[in-house]
């Protein structure tokens, strides 16, 4: 498993939540994607529509289980998810240990 | 126009679905968990340039629901009570608004209830909601701007429809899959109740109506029908077309082929279920495919944002998408197993009214091509006229026209005085009016019956008749069907003893041929766009049409 194999399902869940966006609103889909704080554009609903999605993906096509809500990713400050890059790098990370 | 979404559970994602795709449609949402003083609410204030969806759990909505969940006994008597109660209030609310949604009732998903007693009456929640249902249908058919959506489609869409941990952390009982499905239905309605359904689908032929390549193969040997997997997914789509014609869709086909060769096919091949008759008119050639379905609407008096082409090409519907912005061209599976399903989830045909004109239209069209062709044998256009033997009947609006009424209300763009978009309840309102007269013109001719094709409304103002609308169905221009209407309109007017009628032409960007025809209709045009017909005389009826009416147009 690689941590682009997540990249790749987080970019695929935020151009599904784009679906939901007017076209002005709607993200890039790259690494470098703010997900969280001032560079974010995504509401609370938009996000935690977006981490469940996420959570879904990562266990019907890679089988992993993992818990992003619960790391607190909801609250303020939450430098670890800022980007796509920086979600995929943390899941990646947890994955290993 | 404004929607209200009322709920009792966050439908913020259900509004952003709404707002990336329509942007006509102004999505509001109600006070969360107030379903039912919201709905009081709307009725007060009253606009009828709004509509509602309403999508409750009917555990909120009714306290004898919630405490049946609770696998407590019920009443089923008593629950159906507050159900009429309920019914009710969307029907006040409907007269209220442009149109109403309401969301069929669902059981929480993976709610077992009394298991393999949960349809067994009196007993299990499947049964008693079932009633519910039924009876919250039954009840809002009685106003015909009112419409039950089948929320169990929208959650048959996902394999997980209601993820546990978004209800709990945001009251979302759903997944966004669940409520894409949901949008995409909402806005099919809004269209249908705004007359804009699509009335017919531009087919290709190789590989779309039938697998293989008719030039390449023969009509022999052409998949379809058959112990063949892949036959028997094609005569599945046909027959699925074949029915949507019973609804008023129509069918033409946009193929590039030989004519002869593809006509042969069609007629020769035993698995076929569509035929000839059942196509409303087809463009077969090496053209581009962009100009014969220009082409082609043109000759069935349709516009392309009336249309859908489905096409397996990838290339072509492109070409068709790019070239018509406004025609529908649904992406569409390589899979042939999958097109019966693709082409029965379309929410385009959905239409707020289903008339016995819209049943047999396909033969409608079939009997105007045998007139064109008779047309094309004759030297002048009187002549034809005089061949057709048209019969026209001409009525008060009443119940039974009233549906068929407000689709020519709502649909009709070319000869339209006024383009008012009424809905039936706002049409029969306005003509209830003593001083005014709603009149209908049934067409048949030697061919068929051509139906319901015209109306005009007519109001009187003192000595002065109004025409407010004058409204004839494309298919029935240039027959003298307008100046059979204009008879009846002016008959009506003196009548009424009024000294003239007039008639002011609203312009849109559709409706040109309407000041067209008004200019050769004998008025004098006292004003830019305002006619007037001196009711000092009777206004001559056309010879090639026999019209049949009540006694005095004042009836």
């Amino acid at each position: 498993m690689r941590q682009s194999e997540i990249l790749t399902i987080i970019i695929d869940r935020i151009a599904r939540l784009n679906e939901q966006l007017p076209e002005e609103e709607r993200l890039n889909l790259t690494a470098e994607t703010a997900l969280w704080g001032g560079e974010s554009g995504l509401d609370s609903l938009s996000l935690i529509n977006l981490i469940v999605e996420i959570e879904e993906a990562l266990q019907t096509r890679l089988g992993l289980r993992i818990e992003i809500l619960e790391a607190g990713v909801m609250q303020d400050g939450a430098p670890q998810f800022a980007t796509a890059e920086d979600l995929s790098r943390w899941i990646f990370e947890r994955i290993k240990k | 126009m404004k929607l209200t979404l009322v709920s009792d559970f966050n439908v913020g994602t259900l509004g952003r679905f709404l707002n990336a795709q329509e942007k006509d449609l102004q999505p509001e949402i109600a006070p969360f968990n107030q379903a039912r003083q919201t709905i009081e609410n709307l009725i007060d204030g009253g606009d009828q340039d709004a509509a509602s969806f309403i999508w409750a759990q009917p555990q909120t909505l009714f306290s004898g629901f919630a405490e049946a969940l609770s696998l407590k006994p019920y009443n089923s008597e008593e629950i159906l009570a507050e159900v009429d109660d309920f019914a009710g209030a969307v029907v006040r609310l409907a007269k209220r608004q442009k149109f109403c949604l309401v969301a069929s009732w669902a059981l929480p998903v993976g709610f077992r209830g009394y298991g393999i007693l949960d349809w067994r009456p009196e007993i299990g929640l499947a049964s008693l909601l079932a009633r519910m249902n039924l009876r919250l249908a039954e009840i809002v058919s009685t106003a015909p701007n009112t419409f039950v959506l089948d929320s169990s489609r929208w959650t048959a869409v996902t394999a997980n429809p209601a993820p546990p941990k978004l209800w709990f952390a945001a009251k979302l009982p759903y997944g966004a899959e669940v409520f894409k499905a949901a949008s995409l239905d909402v806005l099919h309605a809004a269209r249908a109740a705004a007359g804009r359904a699509k009335k017919i689908i531009l087919l290709d032929l190789d590989n779309t109506l039938w697998g293989g390549i008719v030039g390449e193969t023969g009509w022999q040997s052409l998949r379809l029908g058959g112990h063949d997997h892949v036959g028997e997914a094609f005569t599945a789509f046909q027959k699925t077309l074949k029915s949507l014609t019973r609804r008023g869709v129509q069918l033409a086909i946009v193929s590039k082929n030989d004519e002869r060769v593809a006509l042969e096919a069609i007629g020769k091949n035993p698995e076929m279920i569509l035929r000839k008759e059942d196509f409303a008119g087809w463009r077969i050639n090496w053209r581009d495919k962009a100009e014969n379905i220009a082409d082609l609407l043109d000759e069935l008096r349709l516009g392309v944002d009336s249309a859908v082409f489905i096409d397996d090409n990838p290339a072509e519907r492109d070409r068709v998408k790019t070239s018509f912005p406004t025609l529908a061209v649904p992406e569409w599976p390589a899979d042939p197993a999958l097109y019966e399903r693709t082409l029965q989830e379309m929410g385009f045909f959905d239409s707020s009214a289903v008339s016995e004109e819209d049943r047999t239209r396909t033969s409608m069209y079939a009997a105007e091509r045998e007139r064109r062709a008779v047309k094309s044998a004759f030297a002048t256009a009187d002549q034809w006229l005089a061949g057709l033997k048209t019969r026209v009947q001409v009525e008060p609006v009443c119940q039974t026209s009233l549906p068929r009424v407000a689709q020519l209300f709502n649909k009709t763009n070319q000869l339209n005085l006024s383009t008012r978009r009424l809905s039936a309840p706002e049409i029969e309102a306005w003509g209830a009016n003593a001083d005014r007269k709603l009149l209908t013109f049934s067409v048949s001719d030697k061919f068929g019956d051509m139906g319901l094709c015209g109306v005009i409304g007519l109001e009187r103002e003192g000595t002065t008749a109004r025409l407010v609308d004058f409204i004839l169905s494309c298919r029935a221009m240039g027959r003298r069907l307008e100046e059979a209407m204009i008879h009846a309109a002016v008959d009506w007017a003196r009548a009424s003893s009024s000294v003239k009628l007039i008639a002011r032409y609203h312009p849109t960007p559709r409706n040109s041929p309407t000041l067209e025809k008004l200019r050769s209709l004998g008025a004098r045009e006292a004003e830019d766009h305002l006619f007037v017909w001196d009711c000092g005389r009777p206004y001559p009826a056309p010879q090639a049409v026999e019209l049949i009416r009540p006694q005095t147009m004042s009836e």
